[in-house]
């Protein structure tokens, strides 16, 4: 006989069919219903509910590790960005310093011509 | 013998019809504007990267799927704690028993059903843990699409105009001094600052892909393992999530099951059934859209990984994107159906 593999989803399963048992015998056994609809609510609060939390409780752990790596990986892109727009910011570094060396250089032609 | 006569003959050929064709420094100068220019076509037009549009299709997909997925985390904690508040207002009325866990073997069996306590299904840490991770995850395919549509080519191209045009002026200054006779073309200056324009152009181009394949291959695990636990959570039957809110409709109804069958005249007991039977309806929508949110991560993480794979082999990702865009699309209408129609 196969184990039990995954008793939380067995649970789950359980309290589904006892919610059903219930919402199907409404009208018809009202006492049944009752009863299904308590052991529903029951199995829910007692159990389900504290066991999902600890559930979440366990993810967050995960979550703030994957976080942290995600936020430094997009740290890393924007490097990137920052380092194409570097590339460009070269580029009219280049053209100031061709502007400056205009200036200089029409300043000599002039001065030439007046010689 | 015949055929070095012969390869001579065809060399001088050649040398002939070159020396005809650039007869002057002018048409050299001519010439090499002319290459000059048509490189910077060639070259110049390739500025946008070929990842652009599907980097911005998965970028926008996950800014949506995480917009809706925080609302649906905050409204799931929103419902939990009213349902709660409901069923404790309700116990008290009746005056049930609250139970413990160690009574329930005894007693389920036989009395009511213990009432919930107030505490919310989410601590603060669990709920800012989720939040921040969507947002990182939504910053970081932000920067993805920054970076694969970084187009510097306006300003590159800018630039070396202006270079162009200063170094143009520097050439006019020095044929205006005395005793230069052979100033350089003022084409073949231009030329040569718009081919230097192009030629970063592909080198940025090229820093752009380099780093895209760089961040897609790093941040892949990371990628997936946020999926993988974001669609756990999500996922029917059994995610924490989709569990915790078919149990808070539940709750719900079971309430107004009750209220109905406690009600005295037929009006009321007609607006208890009509309350039901919408609850029910967006009990159903809720479900779905908690689904649908689970699919949407395992098909963002394939849709990333597809991304790398064209980076790396060519295999275009367009099938894994438009089937992430689809999941996206039918999780907005859910959310929209569950937010306008109820």
């Amino acid at each position: 006989m196969d184990g039990i593999n995954d008793p939380i989803g067995m649970l789950n399963e359980i309290a589904r069919d006892l919610w059903h048992c219930g919402q199907f015998t409404i009208g018809s056994n009202e006492k049944e219903a009752e009863q299904a609809q308590s052991m529903y609510f029951t199995l829910e609060r007692v159990y389900l509910e504290p066991i999902r939390r600890s559930q979440v409780q366990e993810d967050t752990q995960k979550y703030a590790a994957i976080t942290q790596n995600v936020a430094n990986d997009t740290k890393e892109v924007q490097a990137s960005i920052n380092e194409i727009n570097a590339i460009v910011d070269t580029m009219k570094k280049i053209d100031e310093y061709a502007k400056i060396f205009d200036s200089i250089i029409g300043l000599a032609a002039g001065i030439l011509a007046m010689v | 013998m015949e055929k070095r006569i012969f390869k001579l003959n065809f060399f001088d050929k050649i040398n002939a019809s070159l020396k005809n064709r650039f007869s002057s420094k002018r048409m050299m100068k001519a010439s090499l504007l002319i290459v000059c220019i048509l490189l910077s076509i060639s070259i110049g037009c390739t500025t946008t990267s070929r990842m652009a549009t599907p980097i911005s299709s998965f970028s926008d997909g996950t800014a949506n799927d995480v917009t809706v997925t925080k609302s649906t985390i905050h409204s799931l904690q929103a419902l939990d704690f009213a349902t709660k508040l409901d069923n404790q207002a309700d116990c008290l009325a009746k005056g049930k028993e609250v139970i413990s866990e160690e009574s329930f073997l005894t007693k389920c069996f036989t009395q009511s059903a213990p009432s919930t306590d107030l505490t919310p299904f989410l601590s603060a840490k669990d709920l800012s843990q989720r939040d921040m991770a969507l947002d990182a995850l939504a910053k970081y395919a932000s920067g993805l699409k920054e970076l694969s549509t970084v187009d510097k080519a306006k300003d590159v191209n800018d630039a070396s105009k202006d270079i162009s045009d200063h170094v143009t002026s520097i050439n006019t200054n020095i044929a205006g001094m005395p005793g230069v006779t052979n100033p350089v073309n003022k084409g073949v200056l231009s030329g040569i600052a718009e081919l230097a324009g192009s030629l970063v152009n592909v080198y940025v181009g090229h820093k752009r892909d380099e780093a895209l394949e760089a961040a897609l291959t790093k941040a892949n695990p990371a990628i997936h393992d946020l999926c993988n636990l974001l669609a756990k959570e999500f996922e029917k039957p059994n995610g924490v999530f989709y569990t915790q809110l078919e149990n808070s409709y539940n709750e719900q109804v079971g309430l107004i099951e009750s209220q109905f069958k406690e009600a005295k005249n037929y009006s009321d007991k007609f607006n208890y059934a009509k309350k039901l039977g919408i609850l029910m309806q967006k009990r159903e929508v809720a479900l779905n859209l908690y689904a649908a949110i689970s699919s949407s991560y395992m098909k963002l993480a394939e849709a990333h990984e597809a991304l790398l794979s064209q980076l790396k082999t060519g295999v275009s990702a367009n099938s894994k994107i438009d089937e992430f865009k689809a999941e996206i699309n039918n999780i907005q209408s859910l959310y929209n159906q569950l937010n306008d129609k109820f």
